[in-house]
């Protein structure tokens, strides 16, 4: 098995508009272990899902560079997204959307069908694998997201806001679902969110973005022993370090309102 | 695992309710079958007796019965036959030659912004041209045979198959190429996977489109310029004033309307099940 961390290095990423270059990204550079958890939190327009999509390979940096295990992406190792929404597509059924990733790499359907039973059944889904996404809800959709990325067998996750319009309730049970099958699989998961809870009870290390261009702030350990509690509540460090987060994006958050502190 | 069990119900639930609404709306659409039924034959029964009351001219309205009687008796002599098939000749093979090639080069036109760019001034420039207007156009290049007369319906049909696909295509959202590009999708793989059935919906909107259109121009084509077909057995008894033939004629151009649009509802349904719930 080789190594699936991944290094980046000086990324810089601008997109052109009418009114001449945007950076979305500004001298980003950090790197990530093989099986560790990392959540990046930032407001919104940070350049979060650009830095997503920069590692995934949907983009390309403007300049500078992303090592896979120490080597520059010509042969990149599989990486899988998780989508905030509509990830699924409508016209496959669970099994189908489950597989997809399987079909891309050429895996007979009787054989790929098998594989993805197994994980629709890891998500209690099994029942409504034939079903087509519409019959669902949000949360089940969600979890057929997350499934199709694990089954696809990538050696880096990337999560976009998977339970961004999930109600808080869903969100718990399927973050601690998340947690269970990432201990089973034993895979490297980027997880981007806004919710700095969310960040800090799921991650191993917390990266902290601020936008205009987006930079990295601060990285942040998360010292605490798993399994956590379901939130930061339980845990008087974590909630220290909830704190330490909020205040570095307060001032930017504040200023992107208009509202003087 | 308690809540597994509790999201799996919720949604069953879910799921019959849905069952129980369609059960309803079924109920309420065969009510509104029925009165359909009953609208019809008490009209019929009114033009009927009207008639036979001298209230209406038979000149101008024949009798329900004489339209029926005559009918059947076109039936039997195979001139129905006859005009039925050269009509649906040129629908069929009209809808193909023009269907076709527009369900093509939508599909292109859609999938490459390029193309979209180049070809879409010719298509916006000569899509609003009335179809019939460039009939005489079309005989000049093609001679005044049967060639004319599908060539006109295929133009008419290529428009609205084109337009749809490209619609079609354009309103897939991006997120669905992004997933296909992130997890290795190739390019026939996002065409039989994305593109397809992604557009597949109004696509098949844009052929009942198509098909409507078609069956319109060629009852306009034979109007002004066939021996054969429904269109001009309408003007042949307009001109030997059998007004009875002339209902017959529209009624069976009103019933291959109506048998067409079943079919297309039917195949829609069956060929899209991920938007069964959309009304068709």
């Amino acid at each position: 098995m080789i190594s699936t961390g991944f290094d980046c290095h000086h990324i810089y990423k601008g997109y052109p508009t009418r009114n001449g270059v945007v950076m979305a990204l500004e001298d980003v550079t950090f790197s990530v272990k093989d099986r560790e958890f990392v959540c990046i939190v930032g407001p919104s327009g940070c350049g979060k899902t650009t830095l997503l999509k920069l590692i995934g390979g949907l983009l390309e940096p403007t300049s500078g560079q992303i090592l896979f295990a120490g080597e520059p992406p010509l042969d990149r190792p599989r990486t899988a997204m998780v989508f905030q929404e509509h990830g699924l597509f409508p016209w496959m059924t669970v099994l189908d959307n489950v597989a997809f990733g399987l079909e891309m790499r050429g895996i007979g359907r009787q054989e790929r069908h098998d594989q993805a039973r197994v994980f629709v059944e890891k998500v209690g889904l099994s029942s409504f694998a034939n079903n087509y996404p519409h019959e669902l809800s949000v949360g089940m959709r969600q979890r057929v997201g997350i499934s199709r990325a694990f089954v696809a067998d990538p050696q880096i996750l990337l999560m976009d806001e998977p339970f961004g319009s999930l109600d808080a309730q869903t969100k718990l049970v399927l973050r601690q679902e998340l947690l269970k099958i990432w201990k089973e699989e034993q895979k490297l998961i980027l997880y981007v969110t806004h919710d700095i809870e969310e960040a800090v009870t799921l991650g191993d290390r917390v990266i902290v973005m601020t936008g205009h261009p987006g930079q990295i702030r601060e990285e942040i350990t998360i010292p605490a022993k798993r399994p956590r509690g379901l939130s930061p509540r339980e845990e008087p460090d974590l909630m220290e370090i909830k704190w330490h987060i909020w205040k570095i994006l307060e001032e930017e958050v504040r200023k992107s309102l208009w509202i003087n502190a | 695992m308690a809540y597994l069990e509790d999201s799996r119900g919720g949604s069953a639930e879910k799921l019959m309710d849905k069952r129980l609404k369609s059960d309803s709306v079924l109920v309420g659409q065969q009510r509104e079958g029925w009165f359909i039924v009953l609208t019809v034959i008490i009209t019929i029964m009114v033009w009927e007796s009207g008639v036979h009351l001298r209230v209406i001219s038979p000149l101008f309205f024949p009798p329900p019965s004489v339209i029926l009687l005559t009918f059947i008796r076109l039936a039997i002599n195979g001139k129905l036959t006859i005009n039925v098939s050269a009509s649906l000749w040129r629908v069929i093979l009209g809808l193909v030659l023009g269907g076709v090639p527009g369900l093509i080069l939508g599909l292109i036109m859609g999938w490459s912004p390029r193309l979209y760019r180049l070809i879409n001034p010719f298509i916006a420039a000569t899509h609003p041209v009335p179809k019939i207007a460039i009939l005489p156009l079309i005989m000049i290049l093609f001679g005044i045979g049967e060639s004319s007369k599908v060539v006109v319906v295929a133009v008419t049909t290529f428009f609205p198959m084109l337009i749809n696909t490209v619609t079609g295509v354009h309103q897939i959202s991006p997120i669905h190429f992004e997933v296909a590009k992130s997890y290795g999708a190739n390019l026939s793989k996002v065409f039989t996977r994305v593109i397809l059935p992604g557009s597949l919906p109004l696509v098949l909107a844009g052929l009942r489109l198509a098909l409507n259109m078609a069956l319109l121009i060629t009852i306009a084509v034979e109007l002004v310029a066939a021996q054969e077909g429904l269109g001009a057995m309408i003007w042949l008894s307009w001109q030997t004033l059998r007004t009875e033939e002339l209902y017959v004629s529209l009624g069976v151009i009103a019933a291959l309307g109506l048998i067409f649009n079943f079919f297309l509802q039917r195949i829609t349904v069956y060929s899209i099940p991920w938007q069964v719930e959309q009304k068709v």
